[in-house]
């Protein structure tokens, strides 16, 4: 894997020098119009997977709660969550502020919405007015919450029941037991399912963003793929940057999970693939 | 065979039967939500819904055939077969599924698969894609089963195929069904990426259509903003319906290859 | 019975047996005794051919086991083996461990098969276990039912590969018994083994093996105390202590 990242590493300086250029000029104009794009994907995985990490934490911890009226709340909402398609939940949030506003009898959100009735309507902003990258990634984020909360039940899980009886012996809260035992060690063995879950993010949510015409990577490329009339290779160099950051990303998880791996501790998480 | 034997027949079943009960409850909810607000879309969400099924089992047992013939490839295969299926199942698992499914739109027509091939477009796209996903879940499925098995099985007397029919196989799919009815699912939901496929457009009963498709269609045709959501909440829905029967399934056949003794493996 | 002749094998650079002959009589209990790393392991799997020498041949009652592709299922039938590690089946009862060569190599009928099979565990004292899998069985019951399982070959003889050494001691008992019972009923077996009690009582011929080559054979009496070689004399104190 080192090896691998390293020639992708190579293979992305030689792109950025002029060689490439010289060899393809639409491959040259792709890099510099539509391929920054990818930093608007980078960046909306990781938005959507810090925030995540709370509200997934939350709901993990309802998951083994005492508390069944919690436990259930929160199975409820992963099971809805994972058992409906991404793109439908991205759907439904960025159809959902129009509805908000309407219903509360503001004005529609107008402008962020091609393709649609209410872009021909002459509706303006309003005070709800989410523009789309945000409706994205709170999809998104509601999303990454479902799985995380997994990933941090198997972490809780893993701790034995011994070391919980341990803390509450010495006369430890919940909360201190959560903070002082059972959080340190789960982080360690959640970080690779974690880093696991980003590259997922990146790799298979944020593209689908697509559908709803707003600005990132695909959408890009579409457009450029169009104005140039090279669909095919378009959507080939697209492949290829995904391709390139997910080696490169993955990559990098496998070198944080040999730093911080404890030998003999890991956790099986029902993972999204 | 009342409900009481069934109920009686072990932990799996009942699994089965309350995700069948829940997937009833959850499909029913969305059918009279469906035919109180849009009634006059009743037809497309069934045709839907059924593609989507159909879009589903096609993908999935395509990516079934490859991924258990790339892992076994992978897992026994000499280095001049196992390198090549290392650069298809590292390739197609970093690009992104709907970059796949563009692909396929622009690709097929080109060799001659026109739009009335669609649906096979769909199936192919999303197939490959998740052959190299089963594919690692079956590699290493292969080489978890222990080479001392197989010595015991060759010093009986047994065949290649033999050790592979009886030994090596049934091991393996033990450890293979939970990781691959993940995928299952995930090809599922993923059926929704499909949305982007042309021979969509129209909204006539004929073409085919899958879920999300009608539902993004009927929302472009609603006026009333307010409904939106809820069109996009019986989509949901009728997926959540979907998933937890597939699901429901998948989860009764890992007890069925079950072996006593030996702890759930890891996923 | 079986023939063992100038027998070599390199594991890339490493001569690891190196010109080993020898012969077992039908009946006889051959044990090979010493030091790890020896290739003890490795010349047994030769005897069934799971291993091919790279020099050398080696003969089954007659039939030549070395160099036969074709037919070599056949002849691994007529010799059974038991492992270190068991190597049950862990998808099969015990019962399924010791009918399944019955039924898919010699083709026997299941109702047949099930009753050899019943007969068998009964004879190693595990018939209550019929059912059971090998995750439910101790370590010592997995490796009689292992017994069992080579056992219902009807082989012409069994090989065993350390076949106690990865129990704890308290379960060794069980299976040495098994396997003295086997032995006193005539069976020709070739052990590769620790239990220098089981060594003096039931064998008869010992080799002593070590870096590739058999230093000495002999009665368990004459290896053990008037052995020629001081390295065998080290080697049987150093394991007798």
């Amino acid at each position: 894997m080192v090896a691998i990242s390293a020639v992708l590493a190579i293979l992305v300086w030689i792109a950025f020098s002029g060689a490439l250029c010289a060899w393809s000029p639409l491959a040259c104009r792709y890099l510099r119009e539509a391929a920054p794009k990818v930093l608007v994907n980078l960046q909306w995985a990781l938005a959507a997977i810090a925030a995540g990490f709370g509200f997934g934490f939350l709901l993990g911890w309802a998951r083994v709660s005492r508390f069944v009226g919690l436990r259930a709340m929160s199975r409820g909402y992963t099971e809805l969550i994972r058992g409906t398609p991404l793109l439908i939940q991205i759907l439904a949030v960025f159809y959902l502020f129009p509805a908000l506003n309407r219903a509360l009898g503001l004005a529609d959100a107008g402008a962020d919405l091609p393709g649609t009735l209410d872009g021909f309507l002459n509706l303006g902003p309003s005070e709800f007015d989410l523009s789309g990258a945000q409706r994205v990634v709170i999809a998104l984020i509601l999303n990454t919450s479902a799985y995380q909360a997994e990933i941090f039940r198997a972490g809780f899980q893993s701790i034995s029941r011994g070391q919980i009886e341990a803390a509450t012996a010495i006369g430890m809260s919940q909360l201190q037991t959560m903070r002082h035992v059972i959080l340190p060690q789960s982080l360690r063995v959640m970080t690779p399912p974690l880093t696991n879950e980003y590259i997922i993010m990146f790799k298979d949510a944020t593209p689908l963003a697509f559908v709803v015409a707003v600005p990132e990577l695909v959408r890009a490329s579409v457009q450029f793929g169009q104005a140039t009339q090279a669909i095919l290779e378009t959507y080939v160099f697209t492949a290829i940057v995904f391709l390139i950051f997910s080696l490169l990303l993955t990559g990098l998880l496998r070198f944080l999970e040999r730093r911080y791996r404890i030998p003999g501790l890991g956790i099986a998480v029902r993972g999204r693939e | 065979m009342t409900l009481r034997t069934l109920w009686a027949r072990g932990a799996g079943v009942r699994r089965l039967l309350r995700n069948l009960a829940a997937a009833g409850v959850v499909g029913i909810a969305a059918a009279i939500i469906i035919s109180l607000a849009f009634p006059r879309s009743v037809a497309f969400w069934a045709v839907g819904a059924a593609n989507t099924f159909i879009l589903f089992a096609g993908s999935a047992a395509l990516g079934l055939a490859i991924g258990f013939l790339v892992g076994w490839g992978r897992s026994a295969g000499p280095r001049l077969i196992s390198w090549p299926l290392l650069a298809y199942v590292e390739g197609f698992r970093g690009i992104p599924r709907i970059v796949i499914v563009l692909l396929a739109v622009v690709i097929f027509p080109r060799i001659g698969l026109g739009i009335d091939w669609a649906v096979l477009w769909g199936i192919l796209a999303l197939g490959v894609s998740s052959g190299a996903y089963q594919a690692e879940v079956f590699r290493a499925g292969f080489q978890s089963v222990q080479r001392g098995q197989i010595e015991a099985a060759t010093s009986l007397g047994l065949s290649y195929w033999q050790t592979m029919r009886y030994v090596t196989l049934p091991q393996t799919m033990r450890i293979v069904l939970p990781p691959l009815g993940n995928e299952w699912i995930v090809v599922l939901k993923d059926t929704s990426i499909l949305i982007l496929l042309p021979g969509f457009a129209q909204l006539s009963v004929p073409d085919v259509i899958e879920l999300t498709k009608v539902a993004q269609t009927l929302q472009q045709a609603t006026f009333d903003v307010t409904l939106w959501p809820v069109i996009f909440a019986a989509a949901a829905a009728v997926y959540l319906a979907m998933t937890l029967l597939v699901s429901g399934i998948i989860q009764y056949a890992e007890e069925r290859y079950k072996v006593p003794g030996l702890g759930v493996m890891a996923a | 019975m079986i023939e063992v002749r100038d027998v070599h094998k390199w594991f890339g650079d490493l001569h690891v047996i190196r010109g080993v002959s020898f012969e077992v009589r039908k009946g006889e209990v051959v044990v090979i005794i010493g030091p790890s790393g020896s290739g003890k392991s490795t010349l047994l799997r030769c005897i069934n051919g799971l291993v091919e020498p790279d020099r050398g041949e080696v003969f089954l009652d007659g039939s030549r086991v070395t160099g036969t592709r074709k037919g070599i299922e056949n002849l691994r039938a007529q010799v059974g083996m038991v492992f270190q590690s068991f190597n049950l089946f862990i998808h099969l009862t015990a019962l399924g461990n010791v009918t399944l060569g019955l039924t898919k190599v010699q083709g026997m009928p299941s109702e047949k098969a099930r009753e050899v099979g019943l007969r068998l565990l009964e004879k190693v004292g595990l018939r209550d276990k019929a059912a059971s899998y090998p995750a439910q069985l101790s370590g010592g019951q997995q490796q009689r039912v292992a017994i069992a399982r080579a056992l219902a070959m009807d082989p012409k003889a069994v090989l065993f590969d350390e076949p106690t050494s990865a129990l704890d001691p308290e379960l060794i008992g069980e299976v040495l018994e098994v396997m003295t019972r086997l032995a006193q009923e005539g069976m020709t077996m070739v052990v590769v083994s620790h239990e220098m009690g089981f060594v003096r009582s039931v064998a008869s011929k010992v080799l002593f093996m070590a870096d590739g080559q058999i230093l000495e054979a002999g009665t368990a009496r004459d290896v053990f105390e008037n052995p020629k070689h001081d390295r065998i004399r080290e080697f049987v104190s150093k394991v007798l202590t």
